[in-house]
């Protein structure tokens, strides 16, 4: 039997049932919303179970299948190489069946998914668990892209986007309670507002210690692997900017204004180097050249995306959509005395947010419905494929449309009268300034009196 | 003539219903909905067509009963008449208060992003003191089994997990009636059973809670202190679970005899 231990794809929301161990496979979830002990427990009965490459990453799929004929979907990662290439091969062998009989236990192929019948012994499963070498991976990645070029466009799409991971991008975490979890939102809000102003006007200095400050509270209040896959996507998100602004700001010609001086100065002398050794243009390769000007910006594009993208994850991952919501309220209570509609304002952010996550189930659950019918992309012209997309378009928003008249109703059957002023929201949670409040408005003050005087006294 | 009756009392027109219960024992037992003679219409491009047809039902209280039926006899329309998300064009109809609807799709019941936050969404027409809302919802969350829930973002729950934050939504609002449109069809087994459990639990509380589960799944009769079956827009059988039980056998003997089809 597998021993499904914990997950990855949740953020830290998942039921860890034991710690991952040589001998038990790391179960994820791959197309349900959300990693589930009930999953994991059905997993747990499995006899035998399929595995499918994941076409947007290289962790497999496991389409489990239970006694009741209701299928599970669950995925792990860390397989090793020599088990993948295993897998294949008996898929290979077994791909034009369509119920495959696996280890006593019938197992259905999601159509559209490479799957593979897997009757894993229990011995089996204690060599799943182990690290590839280094150019297993390399070579496998190789593999896979190359694999992927071979798709047609409209069916890497769909498949990459019916693989996604349900928990959005910077989803709050509810446990390990970190001081951060316990801040007041509204003193959260001003750090957040001055993170995303100071950047862009402050010394390159304050700019690289916001950018520390930053670094350092994201690893002190985050788990492990979600700083760790956080930081990473924005370090390669801010070099990238930095590499392309920084060759690119001065390394391709004006149109419209030529730097080539004019005839009238030709033949004047050589302007003399600067005594400074001041250089406008540091490097030069090829048609590309690194010139102050790029720098600079780069330094700015880079440093301001980091700040910005990286403050607000921080913010989310420890702070409620309410509390958010809460502190808002907070802040704009005043303008309901010129007939701003506060109340309104609120409940419509709450219910964004809360539509945001039905409008990513809607549009994984539509791209899942297509691969499982298993179109032939590479028979479709250009325009019929984008027909099919049109098409899915034209569902997806039908289905959202349903979806919000069904919480209409669902507000009505709760008590909604259709007059958010009348209808009371309870945050359950009490705006108090505690003593870390202090600690942080004064780290905030501090921080602000540094831009300013950097601004004053030191050189640009 | 029309005569819809929606009222947070329990003494009514009714009365007391006798009915018999699980043990075959026939007690006057006090009435939670009441049904009688109920016709609806719905307006479409052909003109009105006929949902509900005649319907009359009563269900006592403090008692969990399974309404049951083909896709399309009316389940679902009855249900939310009695909720007052329909109107019915004829017909008399009781229905104790408060009371809840719970959906289908947990995913249309659950509107705030938050479960504790989603959980109080309910009482946002009483204006109660917060510590009240507080303890109401972490009974309800308790009841269901949800309680370690309560901080956690809805997006990242199973579907059954977020069926029991629906229920547990109705749960706060302290009602009477539990109105629950086919609460398990989305989900597996371990699901499944965690909900009826749910419901289970509540139903046999302290205080009497009645509900009525629209469903197409026959091993949840097992739970039901009664059941109704329709056919058609029309209440067929009222009564047991083993009378529903047989008469379903029944069908499905007479639809074997004429080679699958009815």
């Amino acid at each position: 039997m597998a021993t499904v231990v914990g997950c990855a794809t949740c953020l830290g929301n998942c039921h860890v049932m034991k710690k991952p161990s040589s001998a038990s496979i790391v179960v994820l979830n791959s197309l349900f919303p959300t990693p589930r002990r009930e999953s994991a427990k059905a997993a747990s009965n499995l006899v035998g179970f399929g595995v499918s490459m994941n076409s947007s990453s290289r962790r497999c799929c496991c389409l489990a299948y239970q006694k009741t004929f209701a299928t599970a979907s669950l995925r792990f990662d860390d397989i090793s190489s020599r088990r993948r290439t295993e897998t294949l091969e008996r898929w290979s062998q077994l791909r034009r069946k369509e119920r495959i009989r696996c280890g006593g236990t019938p197992v259905v192929v999601f159509p559209g998914y490479v799957c593979a019948a897997a009757a894993f012994s229990e011995s089996s499963h204690n060599e799943e668990v182990k690290e590839s070498s280094g150019s297993d991976k390399l070579r496998d990645w190789l593999q896979q892209n190359a694999q992927k070029r071979r798709q047609p466009v409209g069916e890497r799409v769909l498949r990459m986007v019916a693989a996604a991971s349900a928990a959005p991008v910077a989803q709050y975490i509810a446990s390990p309670v970190t001081p951060l979890h316990t801040l007041d939102p509204r003193v959260k809000q001003a750090w957040l507002l001055a993170l995303v102003l100071l950047p862009s006007r402050s010394h390159i200095s304050i700019r690289m210690g916001v950018i520390a400050i930053l670094v350092v509270i994201t690893i002190w209040g985050l788990p492990h692997h979600v700083w760790q896959d956080q930081l990473g996507r924005m370090a390669i998100l801010s070099a990238f900017l930095f590499v392309m602004l920084a060759l690119g700001t001065d390394g391709v010609p004006s149109l419209v204004q030529t730097r080539t001086p004019p005839p009238l100065t030709q033949g004047l002398p050589k302007l003399p180097a600067a005594l400074g050794g001041y250089k406008y243009v540091l490097m030069k390769l090829g048609p590309l050249q690194l010139t102050r000007k790029g720098v600079a910006l780069a330094a700015s594009a880079s440093c301001l995306s980091f700040t910005v993208l990286q403050s607000a994850s921080v913010c989310l991952a420890t702070t409620t959509p309410e509390q958010l919501a809460l502190a808002l309220r907070w802040g704009i209570a005043p303008f309901a005395h010129i007939g701003a509609p506060v109340d309104e304002l609120i409940l419509t952010l709450l219910l964004s947010l809360r539509f945001i996550g039905l409008v990513f189930d809607e549009v994984r659950n539509i791209a899942m419905g297509v691969v499982a019918r298993g179109i032939e992309w590479k028979s479709l012209r250009l325009t019929e494929t984008a027909d099919v997309f049109f098409t899915l378009f034209g569902r997806l928003f039908k289905n959202l449309f349903n979806h919000a008249d069904q919480i209409s109703q669902a507000m009505v059957a709760r008590g909604y009268k259709g007059d958010p002023a009348k209808h009371h929201i309870y945050f359950l949670t009490k705006l108090s300034i505690k003593a870390s409040d202090w600690v942080a408005i004064g780290g905030l003050l501090v921080l602000l009196l540094l831009s300013i005087w950097s601004e004053i006294m030191l050189p640009v | 003539m029309i005569n819809v009756v929606f009222t947070e009392a329990s003494t009514l027109a009714f009365g007391h219903v006798t009915s018999k219960n699980p043990n075959g024992a026939t007690a006057a037992t006090p009435v939670a909905i009441q049904v009688q003679n109920l016709g609806l219409s719905l307006s479409s491009d052909k003109g009105e067509i006929p949902v509900l047809k005649d319907c009359s039902l009563r269900i006592p209280e403090g008692q969990l009963w399974m309404l049951l039926g083909p896709n399309g006899c009316g389940k679902s329309t009855i249900l939310k008449a009695m909720a007052g998300l329909l109107r019915p064009n004829q017909g008399h109809m009781y229905v104790a208060g408060p009371r809840s609807f719970v959906f289908q799709n947990p995913d249309h019941q659950v509107v705030m992003p938050t479960v504790e936050v989603d959980v109080a969404f309910g009482l946002g027409r009483f204006n109660l003191p917060l510590d009240e809302v507080q303890t109401r919802v972490h009974n309800a969350l308790e009841a269901v089994g949800m309680d370690e829930y309560a901080q956690r973002p809805i997006q990242i729950l199973s579907g059954g997990q977020k069926q029991r934050v629906a229920i547990a939504g109705a749960l706060a609002e302290a009602s009477r009636v539990l109105l629950l449109d086919e609460l398990t069809t989305f989900l597996d087994e371990t699901d499944q059973m965690g909900v009826l459990n749910a419901v289970r639990k509540v139903v046999g509380g302290a205080d009497p809670v009645t509900a009525l589960w629209v469903t197409h799944r026959l091993e949840e009769l097992d739970y039901a202190d009664g059941a109704i079956y329709m056919e058609n827009g029309r209440v067929v059988l009222s009564g047991t679970v083993e009378d529903v039980k047989q008469y379903i056998q029944k069908q499905q003997d007479q639809m074997h005899n004429n080679g699958g089809f009815r």
